[in-house]
């Protein structure tokens, strides 16, 4: 059971339903009308983006007060005008307040759950990347599982009215986790190119022990966001890197800004100025959760 | 077909993607917000897979071969995002301003034609091949200004090269695209 009102859905579901079930015990009592305003508002005013109940609530009774504005203006009653009025107020607030207060979905909490399953994709398929990239002939790989999680990113963080003072932090953290997809789709466009045997033969010591320490980045990062003690920091990748930038530059010429250069050689260096930015962004997103 | 429409649907958000993008490049300093920017460059991504999504479920197994170029494709296009992230001096974006808004225009008019031709279902291979060639000439523009100018003044002019080569790779799977939707042989 406790479990079980840890899921959204159900969390929501209870929520609208003991809110229906006490408006509509009040509209017996108290309701001015027989239109079922009571319910039917509180249920209309509930429908909020997360960490928005208050200002979204607000537009959405100014919206209902415009209808009521309208059927008053059809109907010629100020009598009428003040039972709805009245009725729209009480199930207002019956439904923020029980927005509020029951089963509250903490944006916190939900952030950190829509952010998670998205790192252990990126991890995924970062290894996926590397594995097509070091076994040329490898099976290809689709972006379904990546599409879907970057489907499921909490947008509600930008939307207008949502507090303040953790707006900032969640829309930075998004804005770097959708640069790092970005970095990544990159890195699987780079990789879907055949290159030449050699040159992937020659690169892949140096290649090897910096995919091995950002899948403990992401690892680490994973941890932090379960709510984990971590067992060691993770390496900055700042040694693991610059030995692959060595080892890239023995085997390529330096001056790689000249078109004549194999398109071999360009495929890879983007690859690995690709990896550099995959390193920063990870930085910035281990200093922004520490 | 169904299908149709999940295509069409595609290249409208892809395009309005790559508006998104190159307008980020080709703004003034100081019209440029980039908050606003990574807000609605959120909503051009999720319309964008959306978008995918759809074809994914709605495509046969027999076109898998399409379906790798509609993920390669936008992986291209996310690719040109990332010059962003690499040049830190918005200014230098300041010396291609007219050559990334013309790439974009061009590309803009190249999806077009493609929703138009999946709409009609009339497959104008000689205006594909000009709107292609068109899209290839303002690469080549850029491509002089690389030579030119960016290798001169660019702190590391090798991040124009790698987004040269995502342009030239776009146009390429674009043209693959095309020819794979609808069948056609190359001329």
């Amino acid at each position: 059971m406790h479990r079980l009102l840890k899921t959204d859905r159900v969390r929501e579901i209870l929520r609208l339903l003991i809110t229906l079930i006490f408006s509509l015990i009040v509209s017996e009592y108290v309701a001015a009308t027989n239109l079922f305003l009571i319910p039917l508002t509180a249920i209309y005013i509930m429908q909020t983006a997360i960490g928005n109940v208050f200002y979204q609530g607000m537009q959405r009774l100014l919206v209902v007060m415009v209808i009521i504005i309208a059927a008053f203006l059809a109907i010629h009653s100020m009598d009428f005008f003040y039972k709805m009025t009245h009725d729209v107020l009480i199930g207002a607030l019956i439904g923020m307040v029980s927005h509020l207060f029951l089963f509250p979905t903490k944006p916190d909490m939900e952030f950190r759950e829509k952010i998670l399953p998205v790192i252990k994709t990126f991890d995924t398929y970062f290894s996926k990347i590397i594995d097509q990239l070091l076994q040329q002939k490898s099976e290809p790989f689709d972006n379904t599982e990546l599409e879907n999680t970057l489907l499921m990113l909490p947008d509600w963080v930008y939307e207008r009215g949502f507090d303040s003072v953790l707006k900032k932090g969640y829309q930075f953290f998004l804005i770097k986790i959708e640069q790092i997809s970005d970095v990544l789709m990159s890195m699987h466009h780079l990789s879907r190119y055949q290159y030449d045997k050699e040159l992937i033969a020659k690169i892949r010591p140096a290649l090897l022990p910096f995919v091995e320490s950002t899948n403990q980045f992401f690892a680490s990062i994973i941890t932090v966001l379960e709510l984990k003690t971590l067992p060691e920091e993770p390496s900055d990748l700042d040694y693991e890197f610059t030995e692959l930038q060595k080892q890239f530059f023995s085997i390529v010429p330096s001056h790689l800004e000249l078109l004549e250069i194999r398109r071999d050689d360009v495929y890879l260096a983007a690859f690995i100025y690709n990896l550099r930015d995959l390193r920063k962004l990870l930085l910035k997103m281990g200093e922004a959760l520490r | 077909m169904q299908i149709f429409k999940f295509y069409i649907n595609y290249f409208k958000t892809l395009d309005a993607l790559q508006k998104i993008i190159f307008d980020f490049y080709i703004q003034k300093n100081d019209s440029r917000d980039p908050a606003l920017h990574e807000q609605h460059l959120h909503k051009a991504r999720i319309a964008l897979l959306s978008a995918m999504k759809k074809i994914r479920l709605g495509m046969a197994q027999t076109e898998h071969k399409n379906l790798e170029k509609f993920e390669n494709l936008y992986e291209i296009v996310f690719s040109l995002n990332t010059l962003k992230l690499r040049i830190p001096d918005y200014t230098t974006f300041e010396v291609c301003e007219t050559e990334f808004k013309k790439i974009s225009d061009s590309l803009s008019e190249l999806l077009q034609h493609f929703r138009n031709c999946l709409k009609n279902k009339n497959v104008t291979l000689d205006s594909t091949a000009k709107m292609l060639g068109k899209l290839s000439n303002t690469i080549d523009r850029l491509e002089e200004l690389y030579r030119g100018t960016l290798q001169v003044i660019a702190k590391d002019p090798t991040l124009f090269l790698f987004f040269l080569q995502d342009l030239i790779a776009l146009r390429d799977t674009l043209e693959s695209l095309f020819l794979g939707l609808f069948n056609a042989s190359s001329p």
